[in-house]
């Protein structure tokens, strides 16, 4: 009879420790061999038209700590992913992009998702040993445990919010070698946060603001554990720029008003 | 049905002894008439539009060139299969006069041709991908392209494979301790990215009262030109040049037999640096070779 291969049967360790709290996972890769279309064709061959690389995505709880924000950062991680008895290993991966997000009635998340442009798939070119998990133990954070600190929200209530940092890389390749010579960590880092608020006496800008009246907030966003003050992760970003705002209502729910606030992280 | 698609068309060129199949993206066939109005005093308009000069056609193809292969397809000798490289490297140094040139056929069209111009670019981690132009002359009497667009006959394969004789950049080492186009700052090697090369030939054609096609060309000179894209800067052009051979080496997938190009003792051109917001910074160094 076919098995198959559950949750508890799978496991992600980076750098050789182990991810908690994993909500999802993805991996894999696209090849980069095209099609040469030829007048006269006899037979369709293929050759690599750009590097070959592979991509991780992976979300997670926000327990204890957060994992992958420090791959914002120049380095690069490596990783394998265990199932069943199976064991996939990845190399020189960088992160492109991370994320988190809560909303009422939800536990905090976080999401990842990175480039990898050393190895992936079966192999002996990595031995990271025994893994070991991330936290011992689990400090799951909770809707009712997140503040935040921003003007409006003093009479407006805050249904979610939403992080996104982008952090594009630029591989360099040089001839006679498959993977990058150097990857560039560019700069800026785009910062987005979007909220949903249950307005009160909450103003929507004149389009006119820019420059004249331009809109600049510090953000703080600190998120405790469940039911707790112990503190898990604050988020503290100055000078965001509000960018949109969007008024929405029908019959059956509360005015919805939702703005996007944009920054940017310039790298050292 | 008149119109013809590309699989029918192949490209075929003929070397001596040596045949080369094409892997040519597109192909471009072209003929000139040189013609001047004839004008003369009590006589509205022209008399006619007469010959100038002998009539042209030049034939042009960009194309991924294969690697690997017989040189001598009798004797199984393996070697340089790129006709058009090995033709362009030879031609460059030598001093006879052309009397027969590279037959090239193409959908039932062909013609001799001499080689007039050569170029390639390779970016990192892709197939070379040459573009190349060639003179084709009649002789005597014979025009310089004969035949008509037919629908070829091809072998089709349905097995599909990797393209393991193709050059390719992931897989070709160049240059170059020493080379004009290397750039090495007090501790670091710029990483090269791209190559665009390109050599141009010059001949002169012999004609003979009686004949409209040349007899013979003379070759004259070959300039030679291939530009670097690196990402690091060496300031200091040298006026008088910084003359070191130049050796690019291409291999195939399958790391197999490579095209090699050799300029000989290039100077440093010109260089630049360019850097745009949100890059990285870009240098770029042409290099020159006259024979």
């Amino acid at each position: 009879m076919l098995s198959r291969i559950r949750r508890e049967g799978q496991k992600l360790a980076v750098n050789g420790t182990g991810v908690n709290a994993l909500q999802s996972l993805s991996f894999g890769y696209e090849t980069s061999a095209q099609p040469l279309s030829t007048l006269g064709i006899e037979k369709m061959i293929y050759a690599p038209a750009g590097p070959q690389t592979a991509s991780i995505q992976a979300n997670s709880l926000m327990v204890h700590d957060d994992f992958f924000i420090g791959f914002t950062g120049e380095l690069p991680f490596s990783g394998q992913v265990d199932y069943k008895n199976e064991n996939i290993k990845f190399t020189e991966a960088y992160l492109t992009s991370y994320s988190s997000s809560c909303s009422i009635g939800e536990i905090p998340s976080l999401g990842m998702s990175a480039e990898i442009y050393g190895e992936m798939g079966t192999g002996e070119y990595l031995d990271f040993g025994a893994t070991a998990p991330h936290d011992t133990e689990l400090k799951i954070a909770g809707y009712n445990s997140i503040s935040i600190d921003l003007d409006e929200f003093n009479s407006n209530r805050v249904n979610s919010y939403s992080l996104d940092i982008q952090t594009p890389r630029t591989p360099v390749y040089a001839f006679n070698d498959k993977i990058p010579s150097e990857v560039v960590s560019d700069s800026p880092l785009d910062v987005t946060l979007q909220f949903s608020i249950e307005p009160d006496d909450y103003k929507i800008k004149n389009i006119r603001f820019v420059p004249e009246e331009t809109v600049f907030r510090n953000v703080n966003i600190e998120i405790n554990k469940n039911n707790s003050t112990e503190n898990i992760k604050t988020f503290s970003f100055n000078n965001m720029l509000l960018v949109s705002e969007q008024y929405q209502s029908d019959n059956n729910t509360n005015v919805q008003i939702n703005f996007t606030l944009k920054g940017t992280i310039l790298r050292a | 049905m008149s119109s013809i698609r590309y699989d029918k068309i192949p490209v075929i060129i003929q070397y001596g002894s040596r045949t080369e199949k094409i892997l040519a993206y597109d192909c471009t066939l072209s003929e000139a008439a040189e013609l001047q109005p004839v004008y003369s005093i009590g006589k509205k308009g022209i008399a006619e539009q007469t010959p100038a000069g002998a009539r042209t056609a030049s034939i042009s193809f960009s194309y991924t060139p294969v690697l690997t292969g017989f040189v001598n397809e009798k004797y199984k000798i393996k070697g340089d299969f790129n006709i058009i490289n090995h033709v362009a490297s030879g031609l460059k140094t030598s001093k006879k006069a052309q009397t027969s040139g590279i037959s090239i056929r193409f959908g039932g069209i062909s013609g001799e041709g001499l080689l007039s111009s050569y170029s390639f670019q390779l970016e990192s981690y892709s197939p070379v991908e040459c573009s190349v132009n060639f003179e084709l002359f009649g002789s005597g009497e014979d025009l310089p392209a004969s035949g008509e667009l037919k629908s070829q006959t091809v072998t089709r394969n349905e097995q599909s494979a990797i393209a393991s004789g193709v050059g390719h950049s992931a897989f070709s080492a160049f240059m170059t301790a020493g080379s004009p186009a290397t750039i090495t700052s007090s501790d670091e090697t710029g990483i090269l990215q791209s190559v665009d090369y390109a050599i141009n030939f010059d001949y002169e054609p012999v004609y003979k009262l009686g004949q409209e096609f040349p007899s013979s060309f003379l070759f004259h000179s070959a300039s030679e030109e291939t530009r670097v894209s690196e990402n690091l800067y060496e300031t200091g052009i040298e006026f008088t040049g910084k003359a070191e051979n130049f050796k690019l080496n291409i291999k195939s997938i399958d790391n197999a037999n490579a095209i090699s190009v050799n300029m000989d003792k290039p100077v440093l051109a010109n260089t630049q640096l360019r850097v745009g917001a949100g890059g990285i910074a870009q240098t770029e160094k042409t290099i020159r070779s006259f024979y």
